[in-house]
């Protein structure tokens, strides 16, 4: 064999192993196939998950554009993509969803954000990031300031927890969501002081509302806000 | 020591019936002393919006 072809060899060999490799790391969860990824998913998820998220990858992490990114149909109605599927992104990362958060997890069966998803920056269609989000249990950290516009949780059944991370400066329906105490005190702490603005409504799931302290409904209200249960 | 007084204005809708200002909706609205408490009124329960959205 001569050198030249022996070189040949080396190099497809080589093709062939990093191919290999990629193609592991697709089923381990890399979202790029490589270990450089910037965040992989639960083992054994990656059937249909990893696969919408690798093709994907470049919309959501580098476009800002996360609409139906974990929605029960996803783009280009994907059945496949993430629903039903759990994922645990592994790095520490945040979804900057600056451009479209619309219907990120309309009918999802994803029951915990994990990462951080950030609406500081968001425009108006940020106001169904979390519409019909049936599977959704635990917004674990919301990243938003008081330009954010108003949030509609509404289809949220199961939603319990959320962090907010910042100051709520317009109305956020969560007329669906069984919220815990602590979430619930929570999101009054973090209620925007809009004295001298115009009045916001808080709309809460009846059974939360009335489970409200006078000291709660007064909190809410001296700060200029609406509640309504 | 700091003394506060908060005066609201509560609303509680008659049976069957929902209070709304077009946007929100609900049986009991709690709105701050200065709010327009003209903005809202009550409905029957099906002038309600669907609660699901359009899913496209």
């Amino acid at each position: 064999m001569t050198i030249a072809l022996k070189l040949t060899k080396i190099a497809e060999k080589q093709q062939s192993i990093y191919d290999a490799g990629q193609s592991k790391g697709y089923d381990a969860g890399y979202a790029d196939g490589q270990a450089q990824s910037e965040v992989r998913y639960k083992e054994g998820v990656a059937d249909g998950a990893v696969k919408h998220f690798r093709d994907h990858h470049e919309r959501c992490l580098i476009q800002q554009n996360y609409t139906h990114a974990f929605a029960g149909i996803g783009w280009a109605n994907n059945s496949n993509g993430w629903n039903g599927a759990t994922y645990i992104p592994q790095e520490d990362m945040v979804f900057d969803c600056t451009v479209n958060s619309s219907n990120m997890y309309a009918y999802s069966k994803v029951s915990d954000t994990v990462v951080p998803i950030n609406l500081k920056n968001a425009t108006g269609n940020a106001r169904s990031t979390f519409v019909n989000a049936t599977g959704l249990v635990t917004i674990r950290k919301l990243l938003i300031s008081e330009a954010t516009p108003g949030l509609n949780f509404t289809n949220c059944t199961k939603l319990e927890n959320i962090t907010v991370d910042g100051a709520i400066g317009a109305s956020w329906n969560l007329s669906s969501s069984p919220l815990t105490k602590e979430t619930a005190q929570h999101i009054i702490d973090h209620l925007a002081d809009l004295t001298g603005t115009a009045t916001q409504t808080l709309t809460l799931k009846s059974s939360v509302g009335a489970a409200l302290t006078d000291a709660q409904k007064a909190a809410i209200t001296v700060k200029n806000w609406t509640l309504t249960y | 020591m700091k003394q506060q007084t908060v005066t609201q204005i509560i609303l509680t809708a008659e049976a069957g019936l929902y209070l709304t200002d077009g946007e929100s909706y609900g049986k009991t609205v709690i709105l701050p002393e200065t709010a327009d408490v003209s903005a809202w009124k009550e409905v029957c329960e099906s002038e309600l919006p669907e609660e699901v959205e359009n899913y496209v």
